[in-house]
């Protein structure tokens, strides 16, 4: 499941911030991307919200720092 | 097809990618409608986008929009903008500063105006334009909330006006969503003017201002809400937020019923929709099943396939043609239509059948020859996955509607799809499915007539000049907008520019009405003649429906058009063929008629006549009426 969950989480944000699959894994974070700005956080986290069927709780927005910590909050709400 | 997850896309994009550079653009847009009709989300528009707009651009109709908001609504551009290049539009979109739009729409020299958008879009949403009233609206005194209801429709209205005064381009302005919620106690229902009354009244007042305005259109939010319920579509932390009200989930819902307007308002709107009988029309197999066994009343599951009946009984009310394509035995079929009390549509609502064991591929060909329109303006509707993807295959040009597997959600299906909105309904559109069935009649009559031109005679057609005013108006744009068979310059003009062409440039606008022995054909034709000098004259438009293509009504058209130029003293008309995918039938017009070629250009050739050198060719059995 952990590893469904960060296949998916990356190729999300990946789609939305146009890059390649090889410019982007598990331990990027947000301040590597200039295009990763709180528009493109916020679309991430509403793409996020459309595929898992979740609803990110206002508190987990100010945790995002980058993909690890959006796995990291999918994986609390979906717990 | 279920649900499709971010991996399983992934697993498909590279293909589509390949398709694309392998220049198979049709199909590749085919493959993502599929994805799209099931997850329309942020992920494949994203995809979408990044593909499709590095297409070439003049494969897509280009349109630009200006959103004027009083929220986030930067989500819903993304969804918008790949649902558009799946229809084939590419949409250049400008987003208004955070709650500006009043300062946008009231200043002259405003971003909104100087890049004259095709679209604009009044975007407001309750919370932020109203929010006392939202929030606090159910603790104020009646006579205020009265006050604030007249005060907020009062400045909307003003806003609306501003802009019509100021452009023609289209207008969407959002409805108010309505609260949902009751006061504690049941204290709004007890009053005798409720919060709920507040933005239904300023809702009402909208929708009644946007109904006296042309090129606008009033977009009930509240509707989509509702349908959805409420609970479900407020993520009320997301505005406190980032000021976006609407939960993730259902903002491509947004995005489809903003391209819903849009393409009801250009011609890529559907004309026909080509239905399957068993397991769409009515459920089971009639060939196996019975007429006992078949499934079609108001009861499960039967009640699904009623619904879809009536959804292709509303478009065909509203002008759209129907067309079935069914592998059966074709007396087994018909007997469905004859005797089961279950079915809502009748054998006369179809304007073609092919109900036979042919290629389906091939059935939509000769059903898109037998009407004469092309076979980009088809849907095609059928349970079976083969026969969608054979035709995906072999007909890109036809839209695949994507069925979900339950037929429970067919009909639901249907009345989301963008392609069948139409919002410019003439009366003439509402006459077209009997037009077509006295113009079967007509050809029937071809078939047994003992020569063409007994025929021809049998027709006593009349072609008839009619005066441009205002009942007639709306129909001769609608003819600009649509025609695309028999149309020299594919030149597409609003009412509002024909008009000002004929105030203010000189403009002979001529709408050509045929009837014939079967019925009144309605306006078929339009001319436009522009003045170059007074000695020289222009046919910028010389169109014809193809409701009438193939019996010389171009030629009397001709005729009639040469006599007004004379009358006004013009000496020599040019007129210009601009070849495009789809004009072939009148590539021949000029020179049949007895125009020589005076120049050509990337576009097309200009074409010249001396007046005097010309011929009237109309044949004895077209009778001309002018006025």
């Amino acid at each position: 499941m952990t590893q469904e969950f960060e296949t998916r989480v990356i190729s999300i944000v990946a789609e939305i911030l146009n890059l390649q699959k090889e410019e982007i894994d598990v331990g990027s974070k947000k301040a590597d991307f200039p295009s990763w700005d709180s528009m493109q956080n916020l679309n991430i986290v509403l793409a996020i919200e459309q595929e898992f069927g979740v609803e990110f709780p206002p508190d987990a927005f100010g945790e995002i720092t980058g993909v690890d910590s959006l796995i990291g909050v999918l994986r609390k709400i979906s717990a | 097809m279920s649900k499709i997850l971010a991996s399983d896309f992934l697993s498909h994009r590279d293909a589509i990618r390949e398709s694309l550079k392998g220049g198979e653009l049709k199909s590749a847009i085919a493959r993502l409608k599929q994805f799209w009709s099931v997850s329309p989300n942020l992920q494949v528009a994203s995809f979408v986008n990044a593909e499709l707009g590095q297409q070439k651009q003049e494969l897509f109709s280009k349109k630009k929009v200006f959103v004027l908001r009083s929220s986030t609504i930067e989500p819903i551009i993304p969804l918008f903008r790949a649902s558009g290049y799946l229809l084939g539009f590419e949409l250049d979109v400008t987003v208004g500063d955070f709650n500006t739009y009043q300062q946008e729409v009231l200043d002259p020299s405003s971003l909104l105006y100087s890049s004259s958008p095709d679209y604009c879009i009044l975007a407001l949403d309750s919370r932020g334009i109203a929010q006392d009233v939202w929030f606090d609206g159910s603790t104020l005194d009646e006579s205020t909330l009265r006050d604030r209801v007249s005060s907020i429709s009062d400045r909307l209205i003003q806003l609306i006006q501003t802009f019509r005064n100021r452009t023609d381009a289209h207008l969407i302005v959002h409805g108010l969503e309505v609260p949902h919620w009751e006061t504690v106690g049941l204290q709004d229902s007890r009053r005798d003017f409720s919060l709920r009354d507040a933005f239904e009244g300023v809702n009402a007042s909208i929708r009644g201002f946007v109904r006296s305005q042309s090129n606008t259109y009033f977009l009930d939010i509240d509707r989509v809400a509702r349908s959805v319920g409420y609970d479900n579509w407020c993520d009320t932390p997301k505005w406190v937020l980032a000021r976006t009200a609407t939960s993730s989930t259902y903002i491509p819902k947004i995005a489809n019923e903003w391209m819903k307007i849009l393409c009801a308002t250009t011609p890529a709107a559907c004309k026909v929709i080509v239905t399957d009988l068993d397991n769409t029309l009515w459920g089971g197999v009639i060939g196996e099943d019975g007429l006992e066994g078949i499934k079609i009343d108001p009861e499960y599951p039967g009640y699904a396939f009623q619904a879809v009946q009536r959804c292709l009984k509303e478009f065909k009310s509203d002008g759209g043609l129907l067309a079935i394509t069914s592998k059966n035995n074709e007396r087994d079929a018909l007997k469905v239509f004859d005797e089961h009390p279950g079915m809502i549509l009748k054998k006369t609502d179809f304007a073609a059948m092919r109900i036979n064991w042919e290629e389906k591929h091939q059935n939509l060909r000769s059903i898109s020859e037998e009407l004469n329109l092309g076979l980009d303006s088809f849907v095609f509707i059928d349970d079976n996955p083969v026969e969608r993807d054979a035709i995906r295959k072999f007909l890109p040009d036809v839209d695949v509607l994507e069925l979900p597997r339950d037929p429970n959600h067919y009909a639901s299906t249907i009345r989301d799809n963008p392609r069948f909105a139409k919002v410019i309904i003439s009366g003439e559109d509402k006459q077209r499915n009997q037009l077509y069935i006295e113009r079967k009649n007509r050809d029937d009559a071809v078939k047994s007539a003992e020569s063409i031109d007994a025929f021809y005679h049998s027709l006593n057609q009349v072609v008839r000049v009619v005066s441009t005013g205002p009942l007639t108006l709306p129909r001769i744009a609608q003819l600009t907008q649509k025609t695309n068979q028999f149309n020299l310059t594919t030149r597409r003009y609003s009412e509002t520019e024909i008009l000002t062409g004929i105030e203010q440039s000189n403009w002979d606008v001529l709408g050509i009405q045929v009837t014939d022995s079967f019925g009144d054909n309605g306006i078929v034709g339009v001319v436009i003649l522009k003045p170059i000098t007074e000695e020289d004259w222009e046919i910028d438009t010389f169109l014809m429906s193809c409701r009438v293509i193939g019996r010389k009504v171009e030629t009397a058209m001709l005729a009639v058009a040469m006599n007004r130029l004379s009358t006004r003293g013009c000496k020599r008309v040019e007129g210009w063929f601009l070849p495009t995918a789809k004009n072939d039938p009148c590539k021949d017009f000029y020179e049949l008629h007895g125009f020589h070629k005076a120049g050509e250009s990337a576009s097309g050739t200009r074409n010249l006549l001396e007046m005097n050198r010309y011929v009237c060719k109309v044949p004895s059995w077209i009778k001309i009426e002018e006025n």
